[in-house]
């Protein structure tokens, strides 16, 4: 297997394109480490494309971004990977998922009796919030950097040489900050012309309440299966 | 299903619905296999009780436990 990474970026949708503009961060991680990373941009990220590269590379890491389900994870605009199916191809990789509910299913079968595979995913929706003003241009959306900045740090913990376990301690460990800096950051004098609440001592907003909310969701719904020791 | 459950699970969509309300109209939410939710939206879905509605529910009352139990307040305190 190839000390190297493939990730999936699709966009057809808001969604697939915050996510794949955002995983610009993990690409810049990998070449400042000397690791390949080859991407499926767009078209690229369909099940035949994506099946032929993985046999072909024999990548070590898979980073998935798209849509997905608890038996399925998504591309562009179709399943590329289906428990049952083809996830016999993750099997024995680090996986990343940034995708809706996989792990609760497949992520945990595709690790089952594994040596050096482990899978890092969402077993429920992995929620993020974005700032319509910021469509047009995503990488400007502080709002939506709180969210997938912290999701970034798995892969990009991996390519600095941690472990997985390690990895997905540092991006739960972030997400935490971010909700630590989103509840004293915000502060209810910035927002007189709307309600605040008082919430564990804090006087809030309620897009704070509801923004704290769906980090957490993140947070309780990052989980690990696998190996949680092994390295790129 | 029980009145009395029918009737909690009634207060908390009306909860969940306010809370979404009082969101402003710039923000939208990324959850599940659709395209991100404006505030009428979620509140769409949250009204018809479907698999999107079911999801922004289940992430606010499994946010409300975590208060309640204080592994909230226990995980923001240990970083």
């Amino acid at each position: 297997m190839r000390r190297e990474i493939l990730i999936t970026l699709p966009r057809y949708d808001d969604v697939t394109e915050y996510l794949s503009q955002f995983s610009q961060q993990i690409e810049d991680s990998a070449n400042e480490r000397g690791i390949k990373i080859k991407k499926l941009k767009d078209n690229e990220a369909k099940q035949k494309e994506f099946e032929k590269v993985v046999k072909k590379l024999d990548c070590k890491m898979i980073i998935f971004n798209g849509h997905g389900s608890a038996e399925e994870i998504r591309g562009q605009k179709e399943i590329i990977v289906k428990l049952g199916v083809n996830d016999n191809l993750l099997r024995e990789r680090i996986v990343y998922a940034r995708s809706c509910h996989v792990a609760f299913k497949l992520g945990k079968e595709c690790t089952k009796n594994t040596r050096e595979g482990c899978f890092i995913g969402y077993d429920r929706p992995f929620q993020f919030y974005v700032d319509t003003q910021w469509l047009g241009n995503p990488l400007k959306d502080n709002l939506a950097r709180l969210f997938l900045h912290s999701s970034n740090l798995v892969p990009i913990s991996i390519i600095k040489g941690n472990s997985t376990s390690d990895a997905n301690e540092n991006s739960k460990k972030n997400i935490l900050k971010n909700i630590n800096k989103v509840l004293r950051d915000f502060n209810a004098e910035s927002f007189k012309h709307q309600k605040s609440e008082d919430f564990c001592g804090l006087k809030i907003s309620p897009e704070i309440f509801k923004i704290a909310e769906a980090l957490w969701n993140n947070y309780e719904g990052q989980v690990l299966y696998g190996n949680p020791n092994v390295k790129l | 299903m029980t009145e009395e459950n029918k009737e909690i699970n009634e207060e908390l969509r009306d909860v969940v619905i306010m809370r979404i309300d009082a969101i402003p109209s710039n923000l939208r939410l990324s959850i599940g296999s659709e395209e991100s939710l404006n505030k009428e939206q979620m509140i769409y879905h949250v009204r018809k009780g479907d698999e999107t509605g079911r999801q922004i529910i289940n992430s606010h009352l499994s946010f409300m436990k975590a208060i309640a139990r204080g592994e909230f307040t226990k995980a923001l305190a240990s970083v």
